[in-house]
């Protein structure tokens, strides 16, 4: 009986994991000099997949809703920044268009995640 | 009667290893498949849509244009092939730009003109370059 609720708990872990929004699928380009930052700061996460669904945290949206929803972010904290996960084979007008959402919303500070290796 | 107790007293003692050993091998591979790297970041700043300053002096501009099969142009010149990942031309003349723009005291701005249709990859290979070129003002064209 311990041995299955001890899988139960594992399956729902990784269940959980699964569906935050470090987990969607995404392979991030590669950036040789790109650094691990020390100080994370405030971010929003805005990730957009191969084929261009965007994702505002965990939860996908059009892209003409994310420029209110990146303005709601603002509005709740003037520091926060825009982390944006592109995948590397990403085209390049999806993250074109989250770029100009957020330029819209007033946010001009932009990190790009890569992965270093 | 007694007999009985006894055997329910055995059985009491012994200690379960079977299903210890099970657990722990459950969560070694649970937390061997928790993602380990961490990634990295890549930071710019977006021009402000704001009116410029009066006194404004003109920057050092460059255009960098990459193509939808991830052919790099600077200023025109093709600076690498859609293969390599590397940009070692790229980087090459950025930096001697960077050099003489700074020996003449003139900030270099770069706008990155990509393709709607080339891979976010290749975007990220030359903000790779223009860091190693220590090039810190980068812009995006928009459509339109």
């Amino acid at each position: 009986m311990i041995d299955v609720v001890f899988l139960l708990i594992a399956f729902f872990m990784t269940i959980t994991s699964e569906i935050t929004e470090e987990n969607i699928k995404i392979e991030v380009p590669i950036a040789e000099v790109a650094q691990v930052p020390e100080e994370r700061g405030v971010r929003q996460t805005i990730s957009v997949d191969e084929v261009g669904n965007i994702f505002f945290g965990a939860q996908q949206m059009a892209p003409d809703e994310l420029t209110e929803a990146i303005a709601i972010s603002i509005g709740n904290n003037p520091d926060t920044r825009v982390y944006l996960r592109a995948d590397a084979r990403t085209p390049h007008r999806y993250v074109q268009e989250v770029m100009t959402a957020s330029a819209q919303a007033g946010l001009y500070d932009l990190i790009f995640a890569t992965n270093q290796e | 009667m007694g007999r009985k107790r006894n055997t329910v007293l055995e059985s009491e003692d012994k200690f379960e290893i079977t299903a210890m050993i099970d657990v722990v091998f459950l969560l070694l591979i649970y937390f061997m498949f928790l993602p380990i790297q961490q990634e990295a970041d890549l930071g710019i700043s977006l021009p402000a849509e704001s009116p410029p300053a009066e006194d404004l002096e003109l920057p050092s501009e460059h255009i960098v244009q990459i193509m939808p099969d991830g052919q790099v142009l600077l200023n025109g010149q093709a600076m690498g092939g859609a293969e390599s990942r590397e940009l070692p031309q790229l980087r090459e003349m950025l930096t001697r730009l960077k050099l003489s723009s700074d020996r003449a005291g003139v900030k270099t701005v770069v706008t990155i003109d990509a393709d709607p249709d080339s891979p976010h990859q290749r975007s990220i290979d030359v903000l790779n370059s223009l860091k190693q070129a220590d090039v810190k003002m980068v812009s995006f064209t928009t459509p339109g």
